[in-house]
């Protein structure tokens, strides 16, 4: 005790000025992240909400009309439920993914990566385009179809909800698998063995321990796909028609058409609401931070 | 070994109609015999358990030791069921293990980390082999409560694993482990994440828990002293293969192998050439000058002129021709070692060779002796072991 007051005493002064340079020094380093931030992220979101409130002065016209027209309501429904499911139809299909992911060694393990990364790697606009190619009217799954009999008319793929889904769920895939994957790889080897040697079967050492454990990567990841998909707005606009109309295309439409400034950024203003209460409210419901705190042991 | 059914019964109190697996096992006896039979395991070419045949008695203790890379791990692992052999047989109880899956083994094991569930608390932790038995709620919180007496962590049961100190881990780690009273329990170098003084009383309370329990036991250690400390029996390992097999002091006083002399306690060794005296007893000329006495055994086949390592326990050297055979070599002691009830002299024979002497610290300090005393070193046959030895004489 004396001996760790004698020291306080001798260096107090000395580290006291340390950790506050080392304080500056962290903030220089971040100044550069934080100004780009503020330039391209927080300036423009700042003017997005003053421009959904003062076009041309202080006024609620631009809320009112997004909500009393049933057109406006219904694609912001129907964004809603279009990013739930994509962001179901990930997990249900990333997660086994992720699994082979993080227990796999040596090369099984590098083609299981290279099948999740290198969709990530090219580009949305190819990989949206490829759909629209595959699911035309003329593409390739209609002609597959025909030519096995299966249908007798070329089925209506495109431009439905369906087609979105799909694309969408395609696109985001690698958003789920790598907090999945992270999640996952951080149960050690021992805990399924332990499960298994006290008597849980491989179904049962899932439910009890590997599941509950990845629920941090499964709440990321869900938020993940749903948060970008909400604001998705290149697969949507390639694959979707009108009748599928997502938040992000009616707001290009009615700058781009309408030349709408205020009600574009009305609608952008709820989409940010929507965002923001549905990360909080998981944050709440998956209790993310005591779990991944224990888990961070 | 107390085996005390009775009071192992009341101790952890299973028996119920609807859990087949755990009613059985009350009928039968309290610890599970276990007999492995030529295992052997590879990882590509090379040769983690290569033949391996061991016999454990029910309700006996035993220590498998062995440096790491030995395959003691393996063999553990085969007997878990993580791994499974490329040859030979485990046998539990007379019924062979290897082609039922871990969780149909109803062993016990403690890992190396403990591997304690970290999403649930200590309580769920020690629940969860009972839940998967499909035991009655009411039954489990019975149970789990006795448990949590029996290794001493009542009131701990809300806490979550992180919350507790590697010690309580460990404890926790046991108690699930023996909840469901599994004939057979697998340690895998549990105490060696723990600071010396905590091992030391987990070593003493493991050897007390056995002796209550009355089961089967194996642990798997590096530290010789652990395994010397606790074991009934020791099965030492060496690249793969089993050296010998028995109670502590016959490995610690009768190696059967060089190996086995070299990695159990502390021991001198030295190198010479064999001169053979009758049919149990040489020496060993160690640089041509020095001859020193030691005895062979029936199996070791050493020829006149062989090279041999002499093996001799600190210990059983002698100082100043106390109770020596007539042989001694003379020497300058180069250091002593003072470590209270013991001191260990360094004493160079030559350039080459040096032999420990370690002896009660004599008090009074009428025969002391200090660095750089000329002194006499001997021993008698019967304490020095003479192993043949194919490294080429200096």
């Amino acid at each position: 005790m004396r001996a760790a007051s004698l020291v306080r005493s001798v260096f107090g002064q000395r580290r006291g000025s340390e950790r506050r340079l080392s304080e500056m020094a962290s903030w220089l380093l971040l100044a550069p992240l934080l100004t780009l931030f503020a330039a391209v992220f927080l300036f423009p979101m700042l003017d997005m909400l003053d421009r959904s409130l003062f076009d041309p002065e202080l006024t609620t016209r631009h809320y009112e009309e997004l909500f009393s027209r049933d057109l406006y309501l219904r694609v912001v429904w129907r964004t809603i439920k279009i990013s739930v499911t994509v962001a179901a139809a990930t997990l249900v299909l990333g997660y086994p993914v992720a699994y082979l992911m993080a227990r796999v060694k040596g090369w099984q393990a590098a083609l299981v990566a290279a099948c999740v990364f290198i969709p990530l790697w090219s580009s949305t606009l190819v990989r949206s385009y490829t759909w629209t190619a595959l699911l035309a009217r003329n593409g390739i799954v209609n002609s597959s179809l025909l030519e096995l009999g299966i249908v007798s008319e070329p089925l209506r793929l495109l431009y439905t909800e369906g087609a979105v889904i799909v694309a969408m769920t395609h696109v985001m895939l690698p958003f789920m698998v790598l907090p999945l994957y992270a999640s996952l790889r951080s149960i050690k080897d021992d805990l399924p063995r332990a499960a298994s040697v006290l008597g849980a079967s491989g179904f049962a050492t899932f439910r009890y321990i590997i599941w509950p454990l990845s629920l941090p990567g499964v709440s990321a990841g869900l938020v993940m796909v749903f948060l970008v998909s909400l604001g998705f707005f290149i697969t949507p606009a390639l694959v979707g028609g009108a009748q599928t109309m997502m938040v992000a295309t009616l707001v290009a439409h009615e700058l781009t058409t309408g030349f709408n400034w205020g009600l574009a950024s009305a609608i952008a203003a709820v989409l940010l609401l929507i965002a923001l209460a549905v990360t909080f409210s998981f944050n709440r419901i998956l209790k993310l931070d005591q779990l991944s705190s224990q888990e961070g042991r | 070994m107390a085996r005390d059914a009775a009071s192992s019964r009341s101790l952890l109190p299973v028996s119920e109609g609807h859990a087949p697996e755990i009613a059985d096992r009350t009928l039968a006896a309290v610890g599970g015999a276990v007999r492995i039979t030529d295992l052997e395991k590879h990882y590509g070419s090379v040769a983690a358990v290569a033949g391996l045949s061991l016999d454990l008695k029910a309700g006996e203790f035993t220590a498998i030791l062995g440096p790491s890379g030995s395959g003691k791990t393996t063999v553990l692992m085969c007997m878990a069921g993580f791994e499974h052999p490329d040859r030979g047989d485990i046998f539990v109880d007379g019924r062979s293990v290897t082609g039922i899956p871990t969780n149909r083994r109803n062993i016990g094991m403690v890992f190396q980390r403990y591997a304690l569930f970290p999403h649930m608390t200590v309580a769920e932790n020690i629940a969860f082999p009972l839940r998967m038995r499909r035991i009655k709620k009411q039954r489990i919180a019975d149970l789990v409560r006795k448990t949590l007496d029996n290794v001493r962590l009542s009131g701990l049961e809300g806490r979550m694993p992180s919350q507790l100190s590697g010690g309580q881990q460990q404890r926790v780690a046991l108690a699930r482990a023996l909840v469901y009273e599994p004939p057979l329990l697998l340690l895998d170098e549990p105490l060696s994440a723990l600071d010396k003084k905590l091992r030391e009383e987990m070593q003493i309370e493991l050897k007390e828990l056995h002796q209550r329990l009355g089961i089967t036991m194996v642990f798997v250690t590096h530290d010789q002293q652990e395994a010397l400390t606790m074991a009934d029996r020791i099965a030492v390992m060496n690249e793969g293969r089993l050296e010998q097999v028995g109670r502590p002091n016959e490995l610690y006083e009768e190696p059967a192998t060089e190996f086995v002399a070299g990695f159990l306690g502390e021991s001198n060794r030295l190198v010479g050439r064999f001169q053979p005296v009758d049919a149990a007893l040489g020496f060993a000329a160690v640089n041509g000058s020095v001859r020193l006495p030691g005895h062979t055994l029936a199996g070791d086949s050493i020829a006149n002129g062989d090279c041999v390592a002499l093996m001799v326990r600190p210990e059983k050297v002698r100082l100043n021709g106390q109770n020596q055979d007539g042989h001694a070599a003379r020497g300058r002691v180069e250091k002593v070692i003072y470590s209270g009830a013991t001191t260990a002299y360094v004493i160079r024979l030559d350039q080459t060779n040096t032999v420990t002497a370690r002896v009660a610290t004599s008090h009074g300090g009428a025969h002391a002796i200090n660095a750089g005393d000329e002194v006499t070193v001997g021993w008698r046959a019967q304490d020095a072991r003479l192993f043949g030895s194919s490294e080429p004489l200096p």
